[in-house]
C-alpha cells in the first residue's frame, strides 16, 4: 500500500458524483464504497500524488512500499491558492517536516490593463453620521447595531461596543474607559473582544445616550463596531512594535478613511472585516478575514501579500491570495475594490450566504480575481496613493501578556494597567484572544511592575481560554460559557498547553470550531427529563495562519464534567 | 448499460490524449479559431494525466544561450547523427516562445536577482511546475474546448477512401462506446511503457519512470491504420535513482554534484577525460553499467558537497516533480541521505526523450491522410521535452487551420462495425484470463529476450527471434482476455496495444544490425556502430496484419531502402 486513506477524515466527498480522488487518478484506481474512498489495485499506483493533492479532507498520504524501502514516513500535501504545503509525518503520525513551495503566480502589482466593469457606487440608503447616530433611534435595530449597540439577554439592558483600531489603547484611554464603566454601568467589567474591541455591558436605556455622549467626547466611536458594515480593523498586536515587523497603522487609517468615505459602507450585505499582520506569522488571522494584509520582512525588504474572501462563521473558509507584492500606495485602492465588489455583488437575500467569500464561491476564484483586478484599476485611478510603510523602530519588545479570564477586565484592573503603562513607558495592545500584550523597551522593569501590582499579578498566568459572552449577556446563547471557563481555570493544570475556545451556541463567536480544543454549547434532556447544559467537544482544529476545523471528540459533555473530560483528552486523542 | 449502445458525436478537430501536447494543441486551436469545435478525448482526467501528472521542476528544452542550430548540433551529437534535422530545427526555433506560454499560464519560475531564469544547463531552466497541468487544463476548459475525460480512444475510424475521420471512444463512466467523427485527428497519447518488466516487485511494480498509464494506444491505433513508425528500436532508458526511480538530473544539473562508483571514483569524469568530450546521455548509463560489470558497483550520485541551502533546494525540486523520493532521502530525518544509488529505468518507447514514434513531416502529418501526431507520440526528434511537445502541437494546429474546411468526413459503416467488433472482444469472451497475467507474460518475454534492464539492455538475433515467436503466440492467446468492469476493459485495451508495440519493437531491434545507441539499442552480435549501412532510420508499417520494416536515409527525401531479412 503506498497510498494511505485515512478513513476517518475521508467523507467520500459527500454528494459529488465522483470523489475528487476518483476523478483525478490518472490510473483510474479509486472507487468509493460505503461513503469512503477505496483503492482498486494499490500495486498499479504510480505515486503521482494527484489524489493526495486533490483530496480536500487531507485524507490521503503516500508512503514508500516496503518492497523498496524501510522508510516509514508519510508524505501529504495541501494545495493553497498560490503555493503547496508539503508535510511529512512519521509512523506515529507526528509532523516531522513541512515546507511550502510557490506553484501559481497570482495577480501581483495589480496592473491589469482591462477596464473596470462596475461604475462607482452611489448609495442612497441611510448614512449614519459619526460617531453615535442612534441616540434617538432605539427602534431601528439596524442603526443601533451600526453604532455598536446590541440588546442584552436581559430585557432593557444594552451592550455598547466601541472600536479600538489594532487594539491599541494608551494609558489615558484605559483610564477613561474605566471611569465611564464606573459612571454608567456601575462598574461592570469591560469586555475585550477577539476583534480588539471593547464592550460595555449592563447599560440601561437611560444611560446609553449619556455613555455614548461621553465616549464621543473622549474620541471613541462605536460606529461600525457591529452591523453590516466595515468592522473594526484589526492589526496584529505587535504591529509597529515587534522587531522586524511592518508598521501598518498609517495604512490602516488610510484604509478606514477611504472605505468610510464610500457611500455604501453602511449598507453592505453583511459585515466586512479587514486585518493587517506585520510579519509573516500573520497573528491577525488573515485567512479568516474578508481582507488580510500580511507583510513579510526579509533582509529589511518588505513585501505585502493580500489574502481575502475568507471568514469564520459556522463553517470556516480560508481566504485566497488576491495580490502579491502589493505596493504600499495601492493598499487603500485594493481595499476599496474588494468593498465595492462586495457591495454590488454580495447576496442580500440570504444572510448565510452574504459574505465576500460567497461572492467568490459564486463567481469561482478566477472570475473573482479578474473582477477584483478590474475594480482595482478603477479605484486606483480615483484615489490618492496610500501612505508609505515603515519598518517598526520602536525599540520595544513584548514584555508580558495579561491573561484576562472571560475577556472581562475590571475597571480597577484597567486603572492599574494605565498606571503601569505610564510608570514604565510601555504600550498595551488588545490581542485577539482575551489577552493584552504589553510592550516596552525595558521589559524587566515592566514585568517587575506588573508582578508587584496586586490587580494585575493574577493575570500573568492562566490557561489559554476564550469564551464568548454566553448567557451572561448574549441573547442567542443557550449555555453559560463563563461558568465553564471558570470551572476549567480552576481544575486544569496551570501548564495545560492546548488553547481552548468556548462558544455559547453554534454561532461560534469564540472560534470553537477551529480550536485545538473547542467547546460548543448544547442542551440535552437527561434521563430524568430535565434539560442539562453542556458542550459538544471538538479537538484538532487549527487557529494559525491556516485554520482548519476540529473533529468531534464528544457530542455532549455536561458542564460539570468538562474539566475531567478535557484533562484526560491528550490521552484520548491519538 | 450495454457498452455497445453507441452514441455519435462530431467535432472539427479531435485530439486524442489530453496530456502536454494535446491540451496545448487544443488551446492553440481554440485561440486561433474560437468558433472551431475542438474535442479532447482523454483516457484519464486532463487535470492530472500523462507525464505531467506529478508536476515538473524544469523546462528541459529552453535555449538559455545559443541558436536553434546549436540545439540541433547538440541533439545530433547526443543521438549519433541519426535524427530528423528538419523536425529538430523546427522545434528549436520555437522553444523559448513555448516557455513564455508556460509563464502565461501562471507557472512560477524562480529567477536570479537580475530577473533571469535560473538555469541548470545551457538548455534547462528551473520552474515550480507542480501546477503546470492543472493550470493548462483550466486554460483549456475556459477556452471552450470540449474535454471528454475517462474516454480512451480505442480505434481510429476511416472513410471509404481509407482516410482517418474520427475514432471509437470508450466512455468509461457511462460504460458506453461512442463514435466521434472529425475533420482531422491528432494523436497526442504520448509514448508507451509497461512493455518491459518493471524494476520493482509487488506493491512497487508500477513505480516506473515513464507514466505507466501511457500504454501507447495512439501508436497502436496508428499502426492498425497503416501509419509508418520510426525508431522503435531506440528505446529510451533513463538513468534514475534506484528503486524510487526519480530523475538524477535534479541531483547533478547545476549543483556540481557528480556520479561516482562504489569506491568514490568519478568514473564519468575519467571517461570524459579519456574521450576528450562530454558524455552523451546514453553513455552516462552505459558507463554506469560497465562499473557494475567490473565489480565497481553500485554507483551513486554523491551529494555530500551540498550545503544546507542546496539540500533544501534539492528537496524542493523533487517535491515539484517526483515527491516520493523525498521519503527516501529523508528516511532518517536527522541524517539526510548523502549518497544516492542510481540505475537504469525500464526501457520505454517515447519520442520526447528518445525518438520512437510516428514518422511525420514538418507539419506533423503522419503518413495516413487526416492524422497528425505531436509530442511523445511523434518520432524523429529526440530531446523535445515539454516545450518541444508544445511546439509540435502548435505546428500541427497551424497546418490544420491552413487547410480548407472540407467538412467532417463520414466514417464507413463497415469500418465502425469492425472497430466495435475488435474493441468489444473482451466483453464477449468467457474466460478467466486476466490482462495482468498477459501483461506479466509480455514483460517476461521482453525483459529476457529483448534486452530488459536485468539483461543490461543487451540482446541478440536468436533471442529476438524467440521473442518474435513467443509474442505471436501471446497475441493469439490474448484474444481470450476478458473484462468484467470498465476499468478492466480499459486495461485489456492497454495490454493488446502493448503486445502490438512489442511485436513491432522486436522487428525494429532485429532490423538494426549494429549498436548505435548503447543501452537504448545494444546488439551483442553486432557490438559496433555501422555508419556505412545503418546511419539511417528503421521504419515500420503494418500491411494486412503483417509488420514490414524498411530503412530510410537521414536526409530528405529520406529514400526508402528495403532491408534484407534478419
Ligand atoms: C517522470 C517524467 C519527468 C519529466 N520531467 C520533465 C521535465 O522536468 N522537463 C521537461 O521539459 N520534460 C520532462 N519530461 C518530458 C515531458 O514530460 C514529456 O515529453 C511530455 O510531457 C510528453 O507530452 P505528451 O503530450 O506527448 O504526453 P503526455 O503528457 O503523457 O500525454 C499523453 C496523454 O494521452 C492520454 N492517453 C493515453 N492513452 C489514451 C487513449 N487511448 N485515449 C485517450 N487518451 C489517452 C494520457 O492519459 C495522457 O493524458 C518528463 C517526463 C517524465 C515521464
Ligand atoms: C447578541 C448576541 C451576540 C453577541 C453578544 C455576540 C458577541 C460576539 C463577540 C464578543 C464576538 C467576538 C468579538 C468581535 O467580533 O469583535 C463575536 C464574534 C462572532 N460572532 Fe457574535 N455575538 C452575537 C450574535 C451573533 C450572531 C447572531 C452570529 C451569527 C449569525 C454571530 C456570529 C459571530 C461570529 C461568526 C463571530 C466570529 C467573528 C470572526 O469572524 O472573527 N454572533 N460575537
Ligand atoms: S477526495 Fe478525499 S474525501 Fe473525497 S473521497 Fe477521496 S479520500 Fe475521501
Ligand atoms: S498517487 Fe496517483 S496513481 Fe497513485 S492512487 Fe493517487 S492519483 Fe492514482
Ligand atoms: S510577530 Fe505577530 S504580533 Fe509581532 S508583528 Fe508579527 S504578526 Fe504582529
Amino acid at each position: 500500500m503506498t497510498v494511505r486513506i485515512d478513513l476517518e477524515s475521508c467523507n467520500g466527498c459527500g454528494k459529488r458524483t465522483e470523489g475528487f480522488c476518483e476523478e483525478i487518478c490518472p490510473g483510474d484506481l479509486f472507487y468509493r464504497t460505503s461513503g469512503k474512498a477505496c483503492l482498486r489495485e494499490p500495486a498499479e499506483c504510480w505515486d503521482c500524488f494527484a489524489c493526495v493533492k486533490a483530496c480536500p479532507k487531507e485524507a490521503l498520504s503516500i508512503e514508500l512500499p516496503f518492497q523498496i524501502s524501510e522508510a516509514h514516513h508519510r508524505l501529504s500535501a495541501r494545495i493553497r491558492p498560490d503555493h503547496i504545503v508539503w508535510k511529512m509525518h512519521d509512523s506515529q503520525g507526528r509532523l516531522i517536516n513541512q515546507c511550502s513551495i510557490p506553484n501559481r503566480v497570482m495577480p501581483g502589482g495589480m496592473n491589469a490593463p482591462e477596464q473596470a466593469l462596475t461604475a462607482p457606487n452611489e448609495d442612497t440608503s441611510a448614512h449614519p453620521e459619526p460617531a453615535f447616530p442612534c441616540a434617538a433611534a432605539y427602534a431601528d435595530t439596524r442603526l443601533l447595531r451600526l453604532s455598536g449597540v446590541y440588546a442584552q439577554r436581559r430585557k432593557g439592558l444594552w451592550m455598547q461596543r466601541i472600536k479600538i483600531q489594532g487594539g491599541a489603547l494608551d494609558a489615558r484611554g484605559w483610564q477613561t474607559l474605566a471611569g465611564l464603566a464606573r459612571a454608567h454601568t456601575r462598574g461592570t467589567p469591560l469586555l475585550l473582544t477577539t476583534r480588539q474591541c471593547i464592550e460595555f455591558h449592563n447599560i440601561t436605556s437611560e444611560r446609553l445616550p449619556e455613555l455614548q455622549r461621553d465616549l464621543a467626547a473622549s474620541g471613541f466611536t462605536g460606529l461600525g463596531a457591529c452591523g453590516d458594515t466595515l468592522r473594526n480593523i484589526t492589526l496584529c498586536p505587535g504591529n509597529g512594535l515587534c522587531p522586524e515587523s511592518v508598521d501598518f497603522s498609517a495604512a490602516a487609517d488610510a484604509v478606514r478613511q477611504t472605505l468610510e468615505a464610500f457611500k455604501g459602507v453602511y449598507s453592505l450585505p453583511r459585515k466586512f472585516k479587514i486585518s493587517f499582520s506585520g510579519c509573516a506569522r500573520g497573528c491577525a488571522q488573515p485567512y479568516i478575514n474578508d481582507l488580510g494584509f500580511v507583510a513579510q520582512v526579509r533582509d529589511a525588504q518588505v513585501s505585502v501579500t493580500l489574502i481575502g474572501a475568507g471568514s469564520l462563521g459556522a463553517r470556516p473558509e480560508t481566504g485566497i491570495v488576491l495580490a502579491v507584492r502589493v505596493r504600499p500606495e495601492d493598499i487603500p485602492a485594493l481595499a476599496l475594490a474588494a468593498l465595492r465588489i462586495f457591495h454590488t455583488r454580495g447576496n442580500r437575500t440570504n444572510r448565510h450566504k452574504a459574505r465576500l467569500r460567497h461572492v467568490r464561491q459564486e463567481l469561482g476564484d478566477e472570475a473573482f480575481l479578474a473582477l477584483f483586478r478590474k475594480e482595482y484599476d478603477s479605484c486606483a485611478a480615483q484615489l490618492p496613493p496610500g501612505p508609505p510603510l515603515a519598518l517598526s523602530a520602536s525599540g520595544m519588545q513584548r514584555a508580558c501578556e495579561l491573561n484576562v479570564p472571560c475577556g472581562l477586565l475590571d475597571p480597577d484592573q484597567a486603572d492599574a494597567l494605565a498606571e503601569t503603562l505610564t510608570q514604565s513607558q510601555a504600550c498595551a495592545r488588545i490581542q485577539n484572544h482575551h489577552r493584552i500584550s504589553i510592550f516596552a523597551a525595558d521589559t524587566v522593569a515592566v514585568l517587575a511592575a506588573v508582578r508587584t501590582n496586586p490587580a494585575l499579578k493574577p493575570l500573568l498566568e492562566g490557561v489559554d481560554i476564550v469564551s464568548c459572552p454566553g448567557t451572561a449577556f448574549c441573547a442567542h446563547a443557550i449555555v453559560d460559557t463563563h461558568a465553564a471557563e471558570h470551572l476549567l481555570r480552576a481544575h486544569l493544570p496551570a501548564n495545560f498547553a492546548a488553547p481552548i475556545r468556548i462558544s455559547g451556541c453554534p454561532n461560534g463567536c469564540s472560534h470553537a470550531t477551529i480550536a485545538p480544543i473547542g467547546l460548543s454549547g448544547r442542551l440535552k434532556r437527561g434521563p430524568d427529563g430535565k434539560i442539562r447544559e453542556g458542550f459538544q467537544i471538538l479537538t484538532g482544529g487549527r487557529m494559525g495562519i491556516e485554520p482548519g476545523c476540529g473533529k468531534t471528540a464528544s457530542a455532549f459533555v455536561p458542564t460539570e464534567d468538562i474539566a475531567a473530560f478535557i484533562r484526560t483528552m491528550p490521552a484520548r486523542t491519538p | 448499460m450495454n457498452p455497445l449502445n453507441v452514441q455519435r458525436l462530431s467535432t472539427d478537430l479531435l485530439i486524442i490524449g489530453g496530456g502536454t501536447a494535446g491540451c496545448m494543441a487544443a488551446l492553440f486551436a481554440k485561440r486561433a479559431a474560437p468558433s472551431l469545435s475542438v474535442t479532447i478525448a482523454e483516457k484519464a482526467h486532463i487535470r492530472r494525466s500523462g507525464c505531467l501528472a506529478m508536476g515538473l521542476n524544469a523546462v528541459n528544452a529552453h535555449l538559455v544561450s545559443g541558436t536553434p542550430e546549436d540545439y540541433l548540433g547538440y541533439v545530433r551529437h547526443d543521438n549519433y547523427d541519426v535524427v530528423r534535422d528538419d523536425l529538430v530545427l523546427s522545434i528549436g526555433s520555437r522553444l523559448n516562445s513555448m516557455t513564455a506560454e508556460i509563464e502565461r499560464l501562471g507557472v512560477p519560475f524562480p529567477r536570479t536577482p537580475k530577473g533571469e531564469f535560473l538555469s541548470r544547463s545551457p538548455r534547462s531552466i528551473l520552474m515550480h511546475g507542480e501546477q503546470l497541468k492543472p493550470l493548462l487544463a483550466d486554460a483549456v476548459v475556459s477556452s471552450g474546448v470540449t474535454a471528454l475525460n475517462r474516454s480512451p480512444a480505442v480505434r481510429l475510424l476511416h472513410n471509404a477512401h481509407g482516410e482517418v475521420c474520427g475514432a471509437l471512444l470508450y466512455q468509461m463512466r457511462a460504460n458506453a462506446y461512442s463514435v466521434i467523427t472529425a475533420r482531422a485527428v491528432m494523436i497526442c497519447t504520448g509514448g508507451a511503457t509497461g512493455i518491459y518488466r518493471p524494476s520493482n516487485p509487488g506493491l512497487a511494480r508500477t513505480k516506473t519512470w515513464y507514466c505507466p498509464y501511457n500504454a501507447g494506444a495512439g501508436l497502436a491505433m496508428g499502426l492498425r491504420s497503416g501509419a509508418e513508425m520510426t525508431s522503435f528500436e531506440m528505446r529510451f532508458v533513463a538513468l534514475r535513482t534506484k528503486d524510487v526511480i526519480a530523475p538524477t538530473g535534479t541531483l547533478m544539473l547545476g549543483t556540481g554534484m557528480r556520479q561516482c562508483n562504489a569506491r568514490g571514483a568519478d568514473y564519468t569524469r575519467q571517461k570524459e577525460d579519456m574521450l576528450g568530450r562530454k558524455l552523451t546521455t546514453c553513455e552516462r548509463l552505459l558507463f554506469t553499467i560497465q562499473e557494475h560489470k567490473q565489480g565497481s558497483g553500485p554507483c551513486y550520485v554523491d551529494i555530500s558537497g551540498l550545503d544546507r541551502g542546496g539540500y533544501d533546494l534539492l528537496i524542493e525540486s523533487y517535491l515539484n516533480m517526483a515527491p516520493s523520493i523525498v521519503l527516501h532521502l529523508l528516511k532518517d530525518i536527522a541524517r539526510p541521505l548523502r549518497r544516492v544509488e542510481i540505475c537504469g529505468s525500464e526501457p520505454c518507447i517515447n519520442g520526447g526523450h528518445g525518438m520512437a514514434g510516428f514518422w511525420i513531416d514538418k507539419d506533423r502529418r503522419t503518413t495516413v491522410s487526416g492524422l497528425y501526431a505531436a509530442g511523445d507520440a511523434a518520432g524523429g526528434a529526440p530531446k523535445k521535452y515539454i516545450t518541444g511537445c508544445f511546439a509540435e502541437a502548435q505546428m500541427a494546429v497551424e497546418h490544420f487551420l491552413s487547410c480548407e474546411d472540407a467538412g467532417a468526413r463520414t466514417a464507413a459503416a463497415a469500418d465502425i462495425e469492425s472497430a466495435l467488433q475488435e474493441a468489444s472482444l473482451p466483453l464477449q469472451v468467457d474466460s478467466s484470463l486476466a490482462c495482468t497475467d498477459v501483461e506479466e507474460r509480455l514483460q517476461k518475454i521482453m525483459e529476457e529476450y529483448a534486452g530488459g534492464s536485468t539483461q543490461n539492455y543487451e540482446t541478440s538475433r536468436d533471442k529476438l527471434l524467440l521473442a518474435r515467436s513467443y509474442l505471436e503466440e501471446l497475441e493469439q492467446r490474448s484474444r481470450a482476455m476478458s473484462a468484467a468492469t470498465p476499468h478492466d476493459l480499459m486495461r485489456t485495451h492497454d495490454t493488446s496495444d502493448r503486445i502490438l508495440l512489442a511485436r513491432v519493437l522486436v522487428e525494429h531491434l532485429l532490423a538494426r544490425r549494429e549498436t548505435r545507441w548503447p543501452c537504448y539499442q545494444t546488439r551483442l552480435d553486432y557490438p559496433l556502430r555501422n555508419d556505412l549501412e545503418f546511419k539511417a532510420f528503421i521504419n515500420s508499417r503494418m500491411q494486412g496484419g503483417r509488420i514490414t520494416v524498411c530503412k530510410r536515409g537521414t536526409a530528405p527525401p529520406y529514400t526508402n531502402e528495403p532491408l534484407e531479412d534478419a
